[in-house]
C-alpha cells in the first residue's frame, strides 16, 4: 500500500485528527503550550519559571475563547494556584419601606437599612424639584440658595445654620444640585436622628420666610466657591465633568453666575422651589418607619402650613433632564481622560430592569462602548476603564470614564458614536445579555445594601414614580432576564445621544475645534479669573475688546453702523440651496427677510415686537417670541456685536485664553443678564471674531447652544469701510445636525425706509 | 481620592465599637469555641502563605462583599531613582498576569525581551549622547518602536479585568493614598473563590504590562500645576520636615524605567506580609477563612513586612518658606504630647481647625484676617504609625502679596501659642461628638468601611487587635481645658509658610 493509497482510503476524520495533531506540534499549542512545551518555553523571570515548572495545567473557568474580548489563554494556568470551590451565593433582600404623604405633596419614605453597620446611622434625604420653575442651575442660583440654608442662623428658633447644627451632633450634611433637583443629605447617629430631622424642616422652613440678610448672603455666596475651589483641587477634571454631566452644561457654572445673584433673587427661588408639593423625603437605618413618618410631619408641621394642600393627589413636577447630548471639550492642564455618559429614563419594575441591563450592556464596564474604546489603544489605558451610576434629576446616567492619549481622542469619540447607534441594531449575545445581567443584578444590590445610595434611591422612585416600591419588582425581574423586552430598553438607549467630555492637556486642535468648547474652568488660572469681580474681569477684557474693535474698522467707523443689507446663500449637500435676503435697521428694530428655497418664498418682517411671515401670500402662524429670536439671531453677527460694544450698549468681560485651531483666542462674554449669554471668540493677533457662542431656544430642539465660526474677512466698499466676514460656519451643539456653511454679502447700511413697507399681511 | 473633607479626620480612633470580642481572638486559623462563634463578627485570619486577612460579617440581608487590599506605595518602598514606581506597578498589576491577557505567552515574553533590549538601548544612547536625537538615533527609534508594537499586539490587557467581574465583580477600583493603594472589589458570596484565585493570580503573576505607561502617569500627576501645586508642595514640605526626607520625591526627575526593577518593586510591595486585605459583607467567617486558607496557601514571594513611616520630630519647632504660584498660606503640623492618647488628640484636632467655627478661624477672623480657607487633617500622613495633625490655612482673597503669608504665620503663632486659653466647653463637646460619631457614620457604608479598616491596619500597621473602642465618654470643663493647655503648651509643631514671590 502506497502512501497515496493510505490517505486516500483514511476516513476525512482521522485526515483532520491528523492536521489538528500536526498544527498544535507545529505551533507549540498557542494557548495551552506553557504546558506542554515548558522546556522550550523562555523563562521570563524566575516566579514564572517556578510557576510553569509545577506541571500540568488546568483549565481555566472564564468561558472565553481565548481571543478577541476577554482573550485570555484560559488553559494556560498556573498550577501552584489552587482553585477553590466556591461558597453559597446569599439572596439580596430588599427592605420593606413604609410611604406616606401630606395633603401639600410632600411623600416620605422610611424603613430599614441593610446590614448591621447601617443600623447605627440614619440617612436622610430631601429632595426638592426645581427644574420647571427655573431651569437648570444654570446661574449659579440653585447651589447660592442650598449654600443660604445651610450657612443661615435661624435667630427665631435659637439654633445655628443647618451645617452647624448636624455636625455638632456628630453627622455630615452635603448639598447636591442637578438639572432638577436640589438634595439635601444628612447621616447622622441612630441617636440623634430626631434633632437632625427637626433642624432640617427648620432650616428649609426658615429660609422660605425672609431674604437673607447681606452677611447670610455673602457666606453662602463664599462657601458655593469654596466648595468649588476644594472640589477642583481635589481633582482637576472631575467637577468640570460633572458640571456638564450633572449640571446644566450649557449654562454659567454656579461660580460664574454667583456675581449675577442677590439676596432678593435667590429668595425668590427659594419661595418658588422649597414648596412641599413634590418634595421627596426618605430616611433609612435604625428607625421605625412609622416613627420616623410621624417625626417629620410634626417637624414640617410649619412648613406644610404655610402652603396649600395640593389636592387629592400629590403634585409631581419632573423636568426634562435628558443631558445635552454632544461632545465637549475642556483644554486644562490635566492627563486626558474622556468621559461617555448614556442617559438611563425613569422606568418602573420590569421596564427599569430592562433598561439597566441594557444601559450596562451599552455603557457598562464590559459594555460595547468600552470594548469599542480598548480597540483603539494599547496596555496603557484600556485596564483603566471605570463605570459609575450617577443621579440626575428622576433618573440615572451611567457614566464610563477611560483615560485616554490625547492622540485617540478623536478616534474616541468615534468609536463611542458607532457603539452607541450600534447598540439597537446589533442583537446582544449570549454572554453580553448574561454579563449585563449580572452586572445590573449587582449594581442593584449595591444601591441597596449602601444606606445613603438606598436613601437617594428611595427617594428617586419617590420623584420619578411615585413608590419606591418598584425596586422589589426590579430586583425580581433581573432574576428572570429572558422575560424582558430588551428591545425597547435598547432602542431607547439607542436613540439618546450619548454626552462626551474629552478633558485634558494634549487634546487635538481640530477636536476641540469641532466640540463643544468649555472654557470658563478649565483650569486652575481660569479659575482664579473667575474668581475675580466682573469689574476686574471687564477691565481685563478691554484690550481685546479694543483690538476687535480696531481691527473691524475703529469704534468711530462702527458707531455708524445703523444696520445692514445682506444676502446669504447655503448649499445643503446635494440638496437645495437656500438664498436669504435680509434688510435691517436697527435703531428703528426693523427686520426683513426673504428667503427662497425650491422657488418657494417665504417673508418675514419684523417691526418692533411685531413680527409676520407670509408664503407665497398666505400669512403663516408665528410664534409670539419669534421677533426677538430674529432679532437676536442678526445681532449675533461680529460687527453688530461689536457695534453694541462701541455703543456702550452692553460690556464684556474676559473669562479665559484658549487655543483655537492653533490660534490663540480671548474669550470675552457679554455682562447682560437679561440677555441670551454670548461668547465672542477674538484672536489676539489679528483682533478679528473668528468664533461667537451664544445660547438660543430652537423649536424642537430646545435651548440649545449655537456655535459660528467665522472666516474670510473682506473689507466693505462704499463710505462705511468695515471688514466682516463672508464665511459662516454654524453648529448646533447639542444635536447630531453636523454643520452648514453659510456665505454673507454684507453692505452695513440699513436699505432705505420704503424697503420695509411691503410688510407680510 | 475623593472623600469627605471629615472623613480626614478621627481615622485613628476608628469605628470598631464593635471590635470589643476582637481583642479577644488571636491571629491565624484557630478555631473559636461555637458559642463565641456564633456572637463574632469578626476575625483575623493570616493564611498559610503570611497573608493577612480582616473579614468582618456585616449581617443577614447582605448579599455583596467588599474586598479591600491596600499595598504600601511611597517614598518608604519605591527606589531612589524611581519615585512613585510602587503606586505605578499596583496600578500596572491589573493589565493582567502571565497566563490571563496574552494571546501567546511565549511570543509575548520574546517580543518583551527585544522590546527591553530596544529600551536598554535607548537608555544607553540618552545616557551617553545627552539626548535622543530623531536623526542621529532614527535606527534605535525604529526598532523600538516596532517592537513595542508587536509586544502589543500579543497583549490584551483588559482581559484580566474582564475574567475579575465575570467573577461576578463590580466597582473594581484603586484608591491611592500617600503611602498605600488600595484596591477595592465588590463581588457576591459565590463570587469569592473565584476573587481570590484572580487575585493570587495577580500577586504572583503579573505581568505589568502597562508599567511604562502607569509611570509615565504617575510622574506627570506628580507635577501638578497652579493652585494645587502649591498644596502639594507645602504638604510635601511638611513630610520632609517631620519624617526626614520623605517629601524630596515630589518633582523629581525620574531616570529611564527598567522593568527589571518595577518587577522587583512590585514583588517587595505585593508579598503576602506587606499586603492587608479586609473583606467586609456578607460572610460565613468560618466558611470564608477556610476558603481564604486553602486558596492562599503559599507563595513564590518572600514574606517581609513594610513598616509604617515612623515620625521624627525631635526639636520643639522646625519652619521652613516654598514659594507659591497661586496662593499663599500657611501649614502647621502639630505633634501631640505622649500624655495625650489618639482619641484626645483626635477632639483636639477637631476643635483646633476643622471649619470656620473652629478655634484657629475664629482666632484667624479677630486678627483681622477674613479671607483665610482652614482644614485640619489627622493624623497626617495618613499611613504613619502616629501621625501629625496638620492645620493649613489658605488666604483665599487672590491678590494678597508676599505679605499675606506673613500675617497670617504670626496670627496662627500667637493662637497657638496661648498657653492662657480658656476653652468653652460646648465647643469640645461638639468636637468630641464629631471625633467619636462620625466615624461610625462613614462606617454605614461597608465599601467605605472595608476601605478604611485596609488602610488603618493594613498601612499604618495598627493591627484590629491593638484598636479600641470609639465611644469616647464626654469629659468634663476642667479636663477639657487640661488637654487644650497640655497640648498647645507641649505639642512639637512645623511651620511651612507658603509665600508668594
Amino acid at each position: 500500500m502506497t502512501p497515496d493509497s493510505t490517505l486516500r482510503r483514511a476516513s476525512p476524520l482521522a485526515c483532520t485528527v491528523i492536521a489538528l495533531v500536526g498544527v498544535f506540534v507545529f505551533t507549540g499549542c498557542w494557548y495551552s503550550g506553557a504546558g506542554t512545551r515548558r522546556d522550550a518555553r523562555p523563562v521570563v523571570d524566575d516566579t514564572t519559571r517556578r510557576g510553569a515548572a509545577h506541571g500540568g495545567a488546568t483549565a481555566g473557568d472564564n468561558g472565553t475563547d481565548g481571543r478577541g474580548q476577554g482573550q485570555s489563554g484560559a488553559a494556560f494556568t498556573h498550577t501552584d494556584i489552587p482553585r477553590v470551590p466556591p461558597l453559597p451565593d446569599r439572596q439580596l433582600t430588599v427592605p420593606n419601606v413604609l410611604i406616606s404623604a401630606t395633603r401639600e405633596g410632600l411623600s416620605i419614605a422610611a424603613g430599614p437599612a441593610v446590614g448591621r453597620f447601617a443600623e447605627d446611622t440614619v440617612h436622610i434625604e430631601l429632595a426638592l424639584p426645581h427644574g420647571k420653575l427655573s431651569g437648570a442651575d444654570a446661574n449659579g442660583r440653585a447651589s447660592l440658595a442650598a449654600h443660604t440654608v445651610l450657612a443661615r442662623p435661624r435667630p427665631s428658633s435659637g439654633r445655628p445654620g443647618l451645617r452647624a447644627a448636624i455636625e455638632d451632633l456628630g453627622g455630615t450634611i452635603t448639598v447636591d444640585v442637578d438639572r432638577a433637583f436640589t438634595r439635601f443629605r444628612i447621616a447622622v447617629h441612630q441617636q440623634r436622628w430626631r434633632a437632625a430631622c427637626t433642624d432640617l424642616l427648620d432650616a428649609i422652613h426658615a429660609t422660605t420666610l425672609s431674604a437673607p440678610d447681606q452677611d447670610d448672603f455673602d457666606r453662602a455666596q463664599r462657601a458655593v466657591l469654596l466648595a468649588a475651589l476644594a472640589e477642583h483641587r481635589r481633582d482637576a477634571t472631575q467637577p468640570l465633568v460633572d458640571w456638564v454631566l450633572v449640571s446644566a452644561g450649557l449654562g454659567k457654572h454656579p461660580i460664574e453666575g454667583l456675581q449675577d445673584q442677590t439676596p432678593e433673587t435667590v429668595h425668590e427661588f427659594v419661595k418658588m422651589s422649597y414648596r412641599p408639593a413634590g418634595a421627596c423625603l426618605s430616611a433609612v437605618g435604625g428607625i421605625g418607619g412609622s416613627q420616623f413618618v410621624s417625626t417629620a410631619k410634626q417637624a414640617a408641621n410649619e412648613w406644610l402650613k404655610a402652603h396649600p394642600p395640593a389636592g387629592s393627589t400629590p403634585e409631581r413636577s419632573i423636568p426634562d433632564t435628558l443631558l445635552p447630548g454632544g461632545v465637549y471639550s475642556i483644554v486644562g492642564d490635566v492627563p486626558t481622560i474622556a468621559m461617555v455618559a448614556v442617559q438611563i429614563p425613569p422606568a418602573i419594575g420590569a421596564e427599569a430592569a430592562a433598561m439597566r441591563i441594557a444601559a450596562e450592556a451599552l455603557a457598562g464596564p464590559t459594555g460595547r462602548i468600552a470594548r469599542a474604546v480598548r480597540g483603539l489603544g494599547g496596555a496603557g489605558y484600556a485596564s483603566r476603564v471605570r463605570s459609575q451610576w450617577r443621579t440626575n434629576g428622576a433618573g440615572h446616567i451611567l457614566v464610563l470614564e477611560v483615560p485616554v492619549p490625547g492622540d485617540q481622542a478623536a478616534a474616541f469619540t468615534a468609536a463611542v458614536a458607532v457603539a452607541q447607534s450600534q447598540i439597537a441594531v446589533l442583537p446582544l449575545t449570549p454572554d453580553e445579555l448574561a454579563t449585563a445581567t449580572t452586572h445590573a443584578q449587582l449594581r442593584l444590590a449595591r444601591d441597596v445594601e449602601t444606606p445613603s445610595l438606598w436613601c437617594s434611591t428611595n427617594v428617586q422612585n419617590m420623584s420619578a414614580l411615585g413608590t419606591p416600591k418598584s425596586i422589589q419588582e426590579t430586583a425580581a425581574a433581573l432574576s428572570d432576564p429572558s422575560a424582558l423586552d430588551l428591545t425597547k430598553a435598547l432602542t431607547a438607549l439607542g436613540l439618546l445621544p450619548p454626552t462626551i467630555v474629552v478633558a485634558g492637556r494634549d487634546l487635538p486642535a481640530d477636536l476641540v475645534a469641532r466640540s463643544i468648547a468649555l472654557g470658563p474652568l478649565r483650569d486652575p488660572d481660569t479659575i482664579a479669573t473667575a474668581d475675580r469681580d466682573v469689574k476686574a474681569q471687564i477691565a481685563a477684557g478691554w484690550p481685546y475688546l479694543l483690538k476687535a474693535l480696531s481691527a473691524a474698522g475703529d469704534a468711530d467707523v462702527l458707531l455708524k453702523v445703523k444696520g445692514c443689507s445682506l444676502r446669504d446663500f447655503v448649499q445643503l449637500g446635494a440638496g437645495p440651496s437656500i438664498n436669504r435676503l435680509v434688510a435691517y435697521d436697527r435703531d428703528k428694530r426693523r427686520l426683513y427677510t426673504l428667503q427662497v428655497v425650491l422657488g418657494t418664498k417665504v417673508l418675514t418682517a419684523v417691526d418692533g415686537d411685531e413680527v409676520r411671515t407670509s408664503s407665497d401670500g398666505q400669512s403663516l402662524p408665528t410664534p409670539a417670541d419669534e421677533a426677538q429670536s430674529l432679532i437676536e439671531t442678526i445681532e449675533r453677527h461680529p460687527l453688530f456685536l461689536l457695534v453694541a460694544a462701541a455703543r456702550k450698549e452692553c460690556k464684556y468681560r474676559l473669562v479665559g485664553l484658549r487655543p483655537v485651531e492653533g490660534r490663540e483666542m480671548a474669550v470675552l462674554e457679554r455682562v447682560d443678564a437679561s440677555r441670551p449669554r454670548v461668547r465672542m471668540f477674538v484672536d489676539t493677533e489679528s483682533g478679528l471674531v473668528r468664533r461667537v457662542q451664544s445660547q438660543a431656544f430652537l423649536s424642537g430642539i430646545g435651548e440649545t447652544l449655537i456655535e459660528e465660526s467665522f472666516s474670510d474677512y473682506r473689507t466693505t466698499a462704499g463710505t462705511i469701510a468695515v471688514r466682516v466676514p463672508w464665511l459662516r460656519t454654524t453648529r448646533i451643539g447639542s444635536t447630531d445636525l453636523g454643520s452648514k456653511t453659510t456665505t454673507i454679502e454684507f453692505v452695513p447700511v440699513p436699505p432705505p425706509p420704503q424697503a420695509f413697507e411691503h410688510m407680510p399681511k | 481620592m475623593r472623600r469627605h473633607p471629615r472623613a480626614q479626620i478621627a481615622l485613628v480612633p476608628l469605628l470598631l465599637a464593635w471590635a470589643t470580642p476582637l481583642a479577644a481572638q488571636t491571629a491565624g486559623a484557630t478555631a473559636p469555641a461555637p458559642e463565641q462563634q456564633q456572637q463574632q463578627q469578626h476575625r483575623t485570619v493570616t493564611t498559610p502563605d503570611g497573608s493577612r486577612f480582616l473579614l468582618v460579617d456585616s449581617g443577614a440581608g447582605s448579599s455583596l462583599v467588599h474586598w479591600a487590599i491596600a499595598t504600601p506605595t511611597g517614598p518608604l518602598v519605591d527606589p531612589r531613582e524611581w519615585p512613585g514606581l510602587a503606586r505605578a506597578a499596583c496600578r500596572a498589576s491589573l493589565a493582567g498576569t502571565e497566563s490571563v491577557g496574552s494571546l501567546n505567552p511565549i511570543d509575548e515574553a520574546a517580543a518583551l525581551r527585544r522590546v527591553e533590549a530596544a529600551e536598554r538601548a535607548c537608555a544607553t544612547a540618552r545616557a551617553t549622547d545627552g539626548t535622543l536625537d530623531a536623526e542621529r538615533h532614527a535606527d534605535l527609534l525604529a526598532e523600538f518602536t516596532k517592537s513595542r508594537a508587536e509586544l502589543a499586539k500579543l497583549q490584551n490587557a483588559a482581559a484580566w479585568l474582564d475574567q475579575l467581574r465575570a467573577a461576578p465583580a463590580l466597582d473594581i477600583d484603586l484608591t491611592e493614598t500617600e503611602y498605600a493603594s488600595v484596591l477595592q472589589i465588590t463581588t457576591t458570596s459565590a463570587g469569592l473563590a473565584k476573587v481570590a484565585y484572580m487575585l493570587m493570580d495577580r500577586r504572583e503573576h503579573a505581568r505589568l504590562r502597562s508599567i511604562m505607561t502607569d509611570y509615565a502617569n504617575v510622574v506627570a500627576e506628580a507635577q501638578p500645576a497652579g493652585r494645587i501645586a502649591d498644596r502639594v508642595r507645602a504638604r510635601a514640605e511638611v513630610r520632609d520636615l517631620a519624617f526626614a526626607g520623605l517629601g524630596t520625591a515630589v518633582g523629581r526627575a525620574p531616570a529611564d524605567l527598567d522593568r527589571a526593577v518595577a518587577r522587583s518593586t512590585y514583588r517587595r510591595t505585593h508579598n503576602p506580609a506587606a499586603a492587608f486585605h479586609v473583606l467586609v459583607g456578607a460572610l460565613d467567617l468560618d466558611a470564608t477563612a477556610e476558603l481564604l486558607a486553602a486558596q492562599f496557601r503559599s507563595s513564590e514571594l518572600r514574606a517581609v513586612p513594610v513598616p509604617p513611616p515612623q515620625l521624627g520630630l525631635r526639636s520643639k519647632l522646625r519652619s521652613s518658606t516654598v514659594d507659591a504660584e497661586l496662593q499663599s498660606g500657611v501649614l502647621v503640623g502639630l505633634e501631640a504630647p505622649a500624655t495625650l492618647d489618639r482619641q484626645q488628640t483626635a477632639i483636639l484636632a477637631d476643635w483646633l481647625a476643622n471649619g470656620p467655627g473652629s478655634y484657629v478661624a475664629t482666632a484667624l477672623r479677630a486678627a483681622g484676617l477674613v479671607d483665610v480657607q482652614v482644614e485640619v487633617s489627622y493624623p497626617f500622613p495618613q499611613s504613619a504609625s502616629q501621625g501629625l495633625i496638620l492645620i493649613e490655612a489658605w488666604r483665599t482673597d487672590l491678590g494678597a502679596g508676599a505679605d499675606g503669608s506673613e500675617a497670617l504665620r504670626t496670627a496662627l503663632r500667637t493662637a497657638l501659642d496661648n498657653t492662657e486659653l480658656r476653652v468653652n466647653w460646648q465647643d469640645l463637646q461638639h468636637a468630641r461628638n464629631r471625633a467619636a460619631l462620625l466615624p461610625r457614620v462613614l462606617a454605614a457604608d461597608p465599601r467605605e468601611l472595608a476601605l478604611r479598616l485596609a488602610l488603618q491596619c493594613g498601612t499604618r500597621g495598627v493591627m484590629p487587635e491593638t484598636l479600641i473602642d470609639t465611644d469616647i465618654a464626654a469629659a468634663r470643663w476642667q479636663e477639657y481645658q487640661t488637654w487644650t493647655r497640655d497640648f498647645l503648651a507641649n505639642a512639637r509643631r512645623v511651620f511651612v509658610e507658603v509665600r508668594l514671590p
